[in-house]
């Protein structure tokens, strides 16, 4: 197995405590949270049905019937571990190179004297990033068939209306960046989401490289990236126009993206390979 | 292999995954309903280039869809690439953009299509480029293609005036050689509104008339008055009109905002006359609701009632309105859904859809010659499946567009 | 052979090396000796590419030094280079998955001349276990050269001892090392070669057994001179 998948592995299991943890935490608070909805969402129903002596029909007349959606949509029991989990791997795409600089051990003089080129101690990295964020996305895709058939199990028929996964997905403005409809679109979500790691572990470096002088080279490295992903729109604004055919923008964005990325990865390996400071 | 166990066990749970779930995805997405416009009777030819406009609800959600005799189109339905293309503009637009790409570039019309003019022979495009509130200068900026030829034109035409804080563009039209535009032209000090029309010639880019020819003063504004240019710039049937709608609200006031009825009047401008003309509706055709559809040199108006509906034509020279078409309808129209019957004219030809109520068939479309008064052709919406048909909650056609 | 030709590096506007050169040669132990911050360790930073010079040449065998030289040439910092959530076999593991120079014989040899645990957590250590750890990590690579940054700072007086006796062992015998210090006193009668430096200069070098035989003096008397002169 070569260095790099090596280091990918090694990546993952430094992480992977918390990363249990986290998934621990997302599954019980969301089952926790879908069995604790339904049943008050049922008490209530009674209490209203028992409490204005209306029928059952009368009830799904006045107030409608649910979906799983509203349930997890409005539950901060749904969304809070997503949060929560959003916020860690944040943090963590910042906190994967600065543990091995700080504290006690010095683990960064280890990646960096390892007998492979030291641009992959970078792409380990950011390939661990994407497994972590892809491997939170797969538990979710698991969990939500659970939960909707627990919300199906405790909902009486009539009361709930069933979607499928996919078009429940779609109704939820933040799901759907997370999962988004089509297999083209996960792509381009989780290109742009690779392409910005790059970037922040591009500007790391330029900390690490030039300290106090490297946080501003790291700011001017971030808006450069900026300008040249956003270069269409820029040039657009300025013309008031928009001058690109959908298609157009996209295979442009695509380009730019690659762009940013390609960019990120030289500088980086230069960055590694000529100015870095332990 | 077995310390690689961390690597090995995510990669192979996110493929299994998120493959799974796309690929189901995929296969529900081919699961959106289809229907077709099948022939009943008459020529199935009549009916081409026709297309239904309408939605479906399905599982709560409703769809729009567009319907032809070779099948339906989901708009919810395609490869991401393909709803991207599809864009949000309708489909002549899309036309339009296909086949002349390069002139349609830049054009922002997808919401508002005021500023384009489509005929069989030219394009032409008006922008006006954003006022210059210090210079009080507004540029009219004019792009014209010839679409056989290839052929294109531009030009700029600067006017001053202070009396105006805003001015936008609220129809385009050519005609014998010149670009007619028809702006909103919002007054400075007071609230007012004109309409104006600006007369510009193409072969040598200039401005060769401007006058105003509606308005809304301070009496209208008490009224809460509005003007609408209501038929679409759509050139292919050599209007000679452009009507517009300026709508009263008589003694306005916030509480009342629905007890009180609309006044609506209707007034056409002729393009070869340059002049103004109302148009007196007669009472039993409801100038509120009516809109009418205007083809070449004539005025439609429908009329429907509880089991007729009626076409009228309105001759703007003459001022009379003449009884061109009735019709009974049929029982089998959905009298709970009351969407009445969507119309539209094109040719001197009548087509009519309205939602059915049978169980069979979704809604129907009938073709019929304004002429002679025959039907030409008779056809129904089928779905595909007997299954699709029962899935469905509701089903509304909104419109019918001849190609 | 390693070469350090006139490197000089800046901290910000403080010059840390200022135009220093030497050689250290395969089979040898050859020793940087200054007080702290005379910019020793930045030296074999320098080497290891683990920090840039702003002037001058580093090579070994007349290559550059770089990732592809990774496995000819390691560096035993000052602090262990490993988790310490880690334990020594893990350590032990990692180090074999990554380098091909890897002597596991050697390093279970190590485990026993320093009496390791291999089941103990790196965080657990003593202090002068940690250094042994380190040590072991950095000795059992097959290399032509290694870097040892401070080996016996803080150090218990018997792990000192066992150190030292690694430096007159067959574990070190055929390779080039360098070693930084700031005392000489355990290691003086096993250096071949000695580099004074001070103020980011090399203040003199010499081979410590020329001195003995010619002059008679021991290294310290050399550095008493050179440095109270």
């Amino acid at each position: 197995m070569s260095r790099y998948l090596k280091l990918v592995n090694f990546e993952l299991s430094r992480f992977m405590k918390i990363y249990l943890v986290l998934i621990a935490i997302t599954v019980i608070s969301q089952i926790t949270g879908i069995i604790v909805k339904s049943k008050g969402y049922l008490n209530e129903v009674h209490r209203t049905i028992y409490g204005d002596s209306i029928s059952k029909a009368q009830y799904i007349e006045e107030y409608g019937t649910i979906t799983f959606m509203d349930y997890a949509t409005s539950s901060l029991w749904f969304l809070a571990p997503i949060a929560l989990c959003i916020a860690a791997l944040m943090f963590y795409v910042f906190f994967i190179w600065y543990r091995d600089w700080f504290g006690k051990n010095t683990f960064i003089y280890r990646l960096l004297l390892l007998p492979s080129a030291r641009l992959n101690v970078l792409l380990a990295k950011a390939t661990t990033i994407l497994l972590l964020v892809f491997g939170l996305v797969s538990i979710q895709l698991i969990l939500l068939p659970i939960e909707n058939n627990i919300f199906k199990w405790i909902i009486p028929l009539d009361f709930r209306t069933d979607l499928p996964i996919h078009e429940m997905l779609e109704q939820s403005h933040e799901l759907s960046v997370l999962i988004p409809r089509s297999f083209v679109e996960f792509i381009i979500h989780y290109g742009i989401g690779i392409m910005a790691v790059l970037v922040i572990f591009t500007a790391i470096l330029f900390e690490r490289s030039y300290r106090l002088k490297g946080i501003l080279m790291a700011i001017l490295f971030g808006l450069l990236a900026i300008v040249i992903f956003f270069l269409q729109d820029f040039v657009e604004l300025l013309l008031q126009k928009n001058y690109l055919y959908p298609i157009e923008h996209l295979v442009v964005r695509g380009i730019l993206g690659t762009i940013v990325i390609g960019l990120s990865i030289w500088v980086s390996n230069f960055l590694l390979n000529k100015k870095i400071n332990v | 292999m077995m310390r690689y166990w961390r690597l090995i066990s995510i990669v192979a749970v996110i493929v299994v995954v998120v493959s799974t779930f796309y690929i189901q995805s995929a296969v529900a997405t081919h699961q959106y309903p289809a229907f077709a416009l099948e022939k009943q009777r008459g020529d199935e030819k009549e009916a081409e280039g026709v297309t239904l406009h309408g939605e479906y609800a399905k599982e709560a959600q409703y769809h729009s869809l567009n319907i032809t005799t070779a099948g339906s189109k989901d708009d919810f339905e395609g490869t991401y690439f393909e709803r991207l293309a599809r864009e949000n503009a309708p489909s002549h637009i899309k036309k339009l953009r296909k086949d002349y790409k390069a002139f349609m570039r830049g054009k922002d019309i997808d919401m508002d299509e005021s500023m384009l003019y489509d005929d069989k022979s030219l394009l032409a495009y008006v922008e006006l480029e954003p006022f210059d509130e210090l210079d009080n200068k507004y540029t009219f900026d004019i792009d014209i293609l010839e679409k056989e030829s290839k052929n294109r034109e531009s030009f700029k035409v600067t006017q001053h005036n202070d009396k105006y804080s805003y001015l936008d563009v609220a129809g385009v039209f050519v005609s014998h050689g010149e670009v007619i535009v028809f702006t909103r032209n919002y007054a400075r000090k007071s609230e007012n509104m004109e309409i104006h029309a600006y007369w510009f010639n193409i072969a040598d880019g200039k401005l060769m008339h401007e006058e105003p020819i509606l308005s809304i003063d301070e009496e209208d504004e008490q009224t809460n008055a509005n003007i609408n240019l209501i038929n679409s710039n759509d050139g292919k049937d050599n209007n000679h009109f452009v009507l517009f709608q300026k709508d009263h609200y008589v003694n306005y006031n916030d509480e009342q905002m629905d007890s009180e009825p609309w006044e609506t009047e209707l007034l056409a401008y002729d393009l070869e006359r340059k002049e103004l003309e109302k148009i007196k509706l007669p009472e039993e055709i409801d100038g509120i609701t009516n809109t009418g559809v205007i083809n070449q040199s004539k005025l439609y108006f429908a009329n429907e009632t509880e089991h007729t509906f009626e076409i009228f034509s309105y001759d703007v020279e003459n001022e009379k309105m003449k009884n061109i078409y009735k019709m009974k309808i049929s029982n089998a129209v959905d009298p709970i859904e009351d969407q009445g019957i969507t119309w539209n004219i094109d040719n001197n030809k009548l087509y009519m859809s309205s939602v059915l109520s049978d169980n069979i068939s979704l809604a129907d479309l009938k073709i019929v010659d304004l002429d002679s008064g025959d039907t030409l052709y008779e056809g129904t919406v089928e779905a595909k499946s007997q299954q699709s048909l029962a899935e469905l909650d509701d089903f509304i056609v909104s419109g019918i567009s001849i190609e | 052979m390693i070469e350090v030709k006139n490197i000089y590096k800046k901290f910000g506007r403080k010059k840390v090396l200022n135009g220093v050169s030497f050689t250290a040669e395969k089979g040898k132990i050859t020793c940087l000796i200054g007080v702290n911050g005379v910019g020793k360790t930045t030296i074999l930073n320098a080497i290891m590419n683990l920090t840039p010079i702003n002037h001058g040449e580093i090579t070994m065998g007349d290559e550059k030094i770089s990732d592809r030289s990774f496995e000819k040439i390691t560096f035993i910092p000052d602090a262990i280079t490993m988790i310490p959530s880690m334990t020594i076999a893990e350590s032990m593991q990692f180090m074999q998955d990554f380098y091909d120079s890897w002597n596991q014989k050697r390093a279970t040899e190590l485990l026993g001349f320093f009496k390791l645990k291999e089941t103990e957590q790196i965080s657990d250590l003593s202090k002068g276990n940690t250094a042994k750890v380190n040590l072991l990590l950095g000795l059992a690579l097959d290399v032509d050269f290694l870097l040892m940054d401070e080996p016996f700072s803080g150090i218990d007086i018997f792990s000192r001892e066992q150190i030292a006796d690694v430096f007159s062992s067959h574990l070190v015998e055929d390779r080039g090392v360098i070693i930084t210090t700031h005392e000489i006193n355990d290691i003086e009668h096993l250096i071949d070669k000695v580099i004074l430096l001070d103020d980011g200069v090399v203040l003199k070098a010499f081979n410590a057994e020329d001195v003995r035989e010619n002059e008679g003096k021991s290294v310290v008397d050399v550095m008493r001179e050179v440095y109270q002169a």
